[in-house]
């Protein structure tokens, strides 16, 4: 047990964090849900019915997409795009999905790699792209299930203050939901491009997501 | 009537002395069959053949917040009652 937990302790101590998060999101949200029916002369509902609600749903899926829209974004973007200097960067020169033989797939595979790198096909290159693949469509699901949740809220406000609801297409052309897409993309690739740049010049010692402290301004791909 | 009104749509008709019920006989409001519901969360929308009402769900059931609606061009409906 022990053991388990010392060899997986940055995605615990990450989950551990995100409930965290959650509860206070919960908590706090609830407090403002309740305090927005009395002003529009509605009435509170409980933590439990605050839970199941739109509002709840929406306030979720509209960060949770554009976290996994910046994951998507980033995997796809540093197989083609470098950033000399930054370890978060390939080396000039390698950009693209390399040889096979570079990366350990189909003849070229190891007697430790994954079953699907060795076979190849179909199989094998979805394999090959799955990371990416698996936080584009994490991204498209919850950017989905914010655009569903996002109209019942926004219908539920419309009525509150004596407005027609929208249909689906209707919410999704709107200025509420592009309003909370695109705050949520902005900081996301704020904080990106702040990561890749910063790395250059800027290093955290013993930290795999930065160059050696006494690594060159100017080495790129090269992590601690 | 004023019971199936929301406590600040029912206040909202007590002035000059008057209660909610010696008012509210006075206000062109519908009586008419209805003829589509839309909930969306704790709100509703009712039309009926010659009214809109707004409603919300409290504790012990929907309640109209809003009553005798007609739309407008842009914005709100203007409603003979509302909360």
């Amino acid at each position: 047990m022990r053991r388990f937990v010392r060899d997986n302790s940055l995605t615990l101590f990450f989950l551990g964090i995100l409930l965290l998060a959650l509860v206070g999101q919960a908590l706090s949200g609830w407090h403002e849900y309740n305090n927005q029916a009395l002003v529009q002369s509605g009435a509170e509902i409980s933590l439990l019915r605050y839970l199941s609600s739109s509002q709840f749903g929406v306030d979720v899926a509209e960060n949770w997409q554009s976290e996994y829209l910046q994951f998507f974004l980033y995997i796809f973007m540093t197989v083609w795009l470098l950033q000399r200097g930054s370890p978060e960067s390939k080396s000039p020169g390698r950009a693209g999905e390399e040889s096979d033989q570079d990366q350990h797939v189909g003849r070229h595979a190891t007697g430790g790699s994954p079953r699907w790198a060795a076979i190849g096909g179909l199989r094998g290159a979805v394999f090959a792209r799955s990371l990416g693949l698996a936080m584009g469509l994490i991204f498209l699901a919850s950017w989905l299930a914010q655009s569903i949740a996002g109209r019942v809220a926004y219908n539920a406000e419309q009525l509150a203050d004596y407005q027609d609801p929208v249909s689906w297409t209707g919410y999704v052309t709107s200025a509420d939901f592009w309003n909370r897409t695109l705050q949520n993309w902005q900081s996301e690739f704020l904080a990106v491009a702040s990561m890749a740049a910063f790395s250059i010049y800027l290093r955290q010692r013993g930290s795999p997501e930065s160059k050696p402290v006494g690594t060159s301004h100017e080495a790129t791909g090269i992590e601690g | 009537m004023c019971g199936a009104l929301a406590p600040d749509a029912a206040e909202s008709l007590e002035s000059g002395g008057k209660q909610c019920a010696a008012q509210v006989t006075g206000l062109d409001l519908g009586s008419g069959a209805i003829t589509g519901v839309q909930v969306w969360g704790e709100r509703a929308q009712a039309h009926l053949s010659d009214d809109t009402v707004f409603l919300a769900r409290f504790p012990g059931g929907w309640k109209v917040t809003a009553a005798g609606c007609e739309p407008q061009p842009k914005g709100p409906y203007d409603c003979e009652v509302e909360a």
